[in-house]
């Protein structure tokens, strides 16, 4: 039986993992492309409803300490939030794993270029590419790892 | 943890520092209007003067934040860059296929000014405010949100979880890194050091939801029993300084919003 106060202190847990990785993994890139390992737990929410707020604050607090700013802190959150319910929504097809890629690539690149007018179609390829590998090499891994581990209580 | 190069909170006593974090929210949130707005080298001039006075009241040296905003970089040369090459306008410049024109170089210092204000405006919310009472500000400012089935206490909550944990999982994860090099993997960059971070977000995740199991039973036996009639330690209290300070800003956002 899972409690309401179980659930909470699993999305704090998960929020806090995911600034974790990205203090530890700051610098992580390749070449020109910029990854945030982190954004491997975007998948959470196929097993665990109590992820989506837990990567909402995770972002929140991640770009409040490293993002470009406040723009970043708003509108990067709330892009999170949208992709993890989106995530759980589709927790049975396979478009849990396309929507953390393609609304990151796409709404991120837009308000950066509505605000700061950066060039559209190089930050959609950017995110893109980096949000695939991430999701690709390190979620579906992660998430078939705790779905074969029974210890782990899921929904 | 590494230094003081994440934007996290510097402990002095000055005037920023002690506005109540509610009034600095919203200082923070209508000067980034505001800077979104301006199209005048007269506001531009304005705001950068006000900004650095805001940053010299803080009592933290200017040092920490040059040092403190490498992540900007990055993002500053590829706009400006991609600003000064591709904008159109009176070409005063050609070199080839490259040209240069007056509108370029215009919207590429506004929108360098954009970025590294709004940047900055971050870092001077983050240094100066301690997370709890941004978390706190939070709980407050969505209280009435309440009534429409946000969750403002359960988030503030959650987010006070996480600043508790954030320390102890960055150790963790440091002394996983080292037990997997130490058995040969490799994360030194490339795809495949990608590849090796599942060897440590497996062990990372395992350990961090037994936590979250722990941590609630330590809640439950304690009777915590959400936000309803939870009093706090430290309440936060406006006064003068803060209504003097929404005040100013007020006033000058409106100036810069409709004179410019």
């Amino acid at each position: 039986m899972q409690s309401s106060i179980q659930k909470m202190t699993r999305a704090g847990i998960i929020a806090a993992l995911y600034v974790a990785l990205c203090l530890v993994f700051n610098a992580t890139s390749f070449g020109v492309i910029q990854f945030r390992p982190a954004e491997a737990f975007t998948l959470l929410p196929i097993l665990f409803p109590e992820a989506i707020p837990g990567i909402f604050i995770g972002v929140l607090i991640a770009n409040l300490f490293g993002g470009v700013g406040l723009v970043d802190i708003i509108f990067g959150s709330l892009i999170s939030l949208l992709a993890a319910y989106l995530t759980w929504i589709w927790r049975h097809s396979f478009l849990a794993y396309l929507s953390p890629i393609v609304l990151n690539a796409f709404l991120v690149s837009l308000y950066l270029h509505a605000f700061f007018n950066t060039p559209y179609w190089y930050m959609v390829l950017s995110i893109g590419i980096s949000q695939s590998l991430v999701i690709v090499l390190l979620g579906v891994p992660l998430i078939t790892y705790i779905r074969k581990k029974a210890s782990i209580p899921k929904e | 943890m590494n230094g003081i190069t994440f934007g996290q909170y510097i402990p002095r006593s000055s005037f920023i520092h002690h506005l109540d974090p509610r009034s600095k929210l919203y200082l923070v949130v209508i000067l980034m209007v505001a800077i979104l707005m301006v199209d005048s080298w007269a506001a531009v001039i304005l705001t950068v003067v006000y900004a650095c006075s805001m940053v010299l009241l803080s009592g933290i040296p200017v040092r920490v934040y040059l040092e403190s905003s490498k992540a900007l970089w990055v993002i500053l040369t590829i706009t400006v860059a991609f600003q000064i090459f591709f904008v159109p306008g009176q070409i005063i410049w050609r070199w080839g296929i490259i040209s240069i024109s007056d509108m370029g170089i215009r919207m590429g210092i506004l929108m360098a000014y954009r970025l590294a204000m709004i940047y900055l405006l971050a870092q001077l919310l983050t240094f100066t405010t301690a997370p709890l009472q941004l978390t706190e500000a939070l709980e407050r400012l969505l209280k009435p949100l309440e009534r429409v089935g946000v969750p403002a206490h359960e988030l503030a909550m959650i987010m006070t979880i996480a600043l508790r944990f954030i320390p102890i999982f960055f150790e963790e994860s440091s002394k996983i890194t080292k037990a997997q090099t130490s058995r040969g993997a490799n994360f030194q960059g490339g795809i495949n050091s990608l590849r090796n971070l599942v060897a440590i977000m497996v062990p990372l995740f395992t350990r961090a939801f037994n936590r979250a199991d722990e941590l609630a039973l330590a809640m439950e036996s304690r009777c915590y029993q959400g936000g309803e009639g939870r009093t706090r330690m430290n309440s936060l209290i406006m006064t003068e300084r803060d209504y003097l300070a929404m005040a100013v800003t007020t006033v000058l956002a409106i100036i810069i919003m409709t004179s410019f």
